[in-house]
């Protein structure tokens, strides 16, 4: 016996200290089918999101570069296999706000940015070819009020365009690009509220739908609609849903797409009064029916994936090392499957995402340990090659060390969540001694009336008393650690003949050791 | 000797019911990926309360 003990202390002193196998405090979990995520450029944030649009010719990247505000890059480059194919910069040094892409039907790149000089605010205008030769700047709009926001939908040779402009009152102005002028300058609004972040998109029968953001003292941030009339008129605007100042603050757009006859329109907002950013939704269906406002997940600044036929959304949300960026598919009103795919403990953020065939590719900023910050790349055509043991997110250089600690971290921590579960534990036993003064229940089989226990005290959890839990890591970890808790107290408890009040309250304490002990494993995974 | 194998007894059951469920839980992350940090589902209260109906209902037919 003593010389199994001792192989039993020097096999785990082997794990601990050997030098091949120490292992590392935190381990990635790789987004299972995606690659690695490459970087491609450096870029900054001044400008509230750079573009990305894939076409035949390749992967088109829109971005204002550069390390002071007012002396920034406009630069286009197209993008092959990530790999740089292309690098144009189409405006210098110059201070830039909002920025548009669009790809025509015949593979022009059609750019339109708005800039701020000594003199006043202007909208700006180019378009070019692939492979590059040239481009002519048109400066198409002037004007000495704020110009902001500046967003558009491409359609064919037109581009419908709308800003943001102080005319005493932010208002939305609508107009169309066409043969390098401006055509049809429209005021969309007519009010003393404040008109913000316009977007637009154009319907399946080619009608301009613009929605935007207005703030008042009194209601908060209204999310408005209006269409345009074929009198060239714009509709009243109607409210879609509410918004937030919090989102406006930090960039925040009206993302827009077209799927089908509906239009589904994205934006970021607070839900049942507290302060954390969702995900809206609102759909609009050929007839014009408006659907109620959707929270889809916690997070902001989400867009749709460029391309694709089904939404599927990219997003940025709080983690645990800073925002994370989130993929996933919305399928039958909700979403499905919810990936983090910016791994790691740098904060990733401003997610733009287009489809290659049915394959996605998403990118996101990192900032720069030198300066700046830099785009980042990652799909789903060419997975990481991952082991097993990477898949559970255990280190493979030294997997068995990093069992022993997640195991020994486990282990503690499920003792620290047992205690602070005292009062569930004393309300659940109680009601549990309730109802065993039912003989009814008293004469049942000891795997019953611990199955019932274990149920007590699960439902107790979910009353409003001080009561502490690990995250929730989907309902199959969920239901698999509640059957382990159960099996395993059974296991350890079956042969104990004497079923006295001593007995029960240790029951009630290792199946809620046992059910903090499986629940925790992934979160210690990932700590 | 009788006592002590009882006590290695209690000692690999316990183990068995850490490790075992440790493994159980890797492998169903194996099987279904690695499962994503979310907020627990609104219906998971519905479902703890009709499970809880089910087994205070079940000795009642027996």
């Amino acid at each position: 016996m003593v010389k199994t003990k001792s192989v039993g202390c020097l096999v785990i002193l082997l794990l601990l200290f050997s030098n091949p196998v120490v292992a590392r405090d935190y381990i990635e979990v790789w987004p299972q089918d995606w690659s690695d995520v490459t970087p491609l450029f450096k870029t900054s944030i001044f400008a509230n999101r750079f573009f990305v649009k894939n076409d035949s010719l390749g992967a088109s990247y829109l971005s204002t570069d550069g390390l002071y505000f007012k002396e920034l890059d406009l630069v286009y480059r197209t993008v092959n296999r990530q790999a740089i194919e292309q690098e144009v910069v189409l405006r210098s040094k110059a201070e830039l706000h909002g920025l548009f892409l669009g790809i025509d039907d015949r593979s022009n790149r059609h750019v339109v940015w708005s800039e701020k000089a000594e003199n006043g605010y202007s909208i700006n205008y180019t378009h070019f070819s692939i492979p590059y030769t040239d481009h002519m700047h048109h400066i198409i709009y002037t004007s000495n009020n704020t110009v902001q926001d500046i967003a558009a939908f491409q359609e064919n040779n037109i581009i419908h365009l709308v800003w943001s402009e102080r005319d005493k009152y932010f208002q939305i102005k609508y107009a169309q690009i066409s043969n390098n002028e401006l055509q049809f300058v429209e005021t969309v609004t007519d009010t003393n509220d404040i008109s913000v972040k316009p977007s637009i998109i154009l319907n399946d029968r080619g009608i301009p739908h613009v929605f935007w953001m207005e703030t008042s003292d009194s209601q908060g941030v209204k999310i408005l609609h209006a269409s345009r009339l074929s009198n060239n008129q714009w509709s009243m605007p109607t409210k879609i849903g509410l918004g937030t100042v919090q989102d406006i603050k930090q960039g925040g757009v009206i993302e827009l797409a077209r799927y089908g006859p509906e239009i589904f329109a994205l934006w970021a907002s607070t839900h049942r009064g507290g302060n954390n950013l969702y995900v809206s939704l609102v759909k609009f269906d050929s007839s014009g029916e408006i659907s109620e406002q959707e929270f889809l997940a916690a997070g902001s600044r989400a867009r749709f994936v460029d391309g694709t036929t089904e939404p599927q959304l990219v997003w940025q949300s709080d983690g645990q090392f800073g925002t994370e960026i989130r993929y996933a598919k919305y399928i039958d009103d909700h979403l499905d499957d919810e990936i983090n795919l910016s791994v790691g403990r740098r904060g990733a953020f401003r997610p733009e995402a287009y489809c290659i065939d049915s394959n996605v590719y998403v990118s996101w900023l990192h900032a720069d340990p030198e300066q700046g910050y830099v785009l980042h790349e990652i799909n789903n055509e060419y997975p990481k090659k991952i082991t097993t043991w990477r898949k559970v997110g255990i280190d493979e250089q030294a997997p068995f060390a990093h069992l022993l600690y997640v195991f020994i971290s486990t282990f503690m921590m499920a003792m620290v969540y047992t205690v602070l579960n005292i009062v569930v534990m004393l309300v659940g036993g109680i009601i549990y001694g309730l109802v065993l003064r039912y003989n009814i229940y008293a004469e049942q089989s000891f795997f019953y009336r611990l199955s019932l226990l274990s149920i007590i005290l699960m439902v107790v959890s979910r009353f409003p008393i001080p009561a502490v839990s690990a995250s929730f890591f989907g309902l199959v970890h969920h239901g698999l650690a509640y059957v382990l808790a159960l099996i395993g107290t059974y296991l350890l408890m079956r042969g104990v003949k004497n079923r006295g009040a001593f007995v029960n309250i240790a029951t009630i304490i290792i199946w809620m050791y046992l059910f903090q002990y499986f629940s925790l494993i992934p979160e210690v995974i990932l700590r | 000797m009788e006592l002590e194998n009882k006590r290695y007894k209690i000692f690999f059951e316990i183990a068995l019911v850490f490790l075992g469920g440790l493994f159980l839980v890797l492998l169903s992350f194996i099987v279904g990926g690695f499962p994503y940090k979310g907020e627990p589902i609104s219906q998971l209260i519905w479902i703890e309360l009709i499970l809880l109906m089910i087994l205070l209902a079940l000795p009642l037919f027996r």
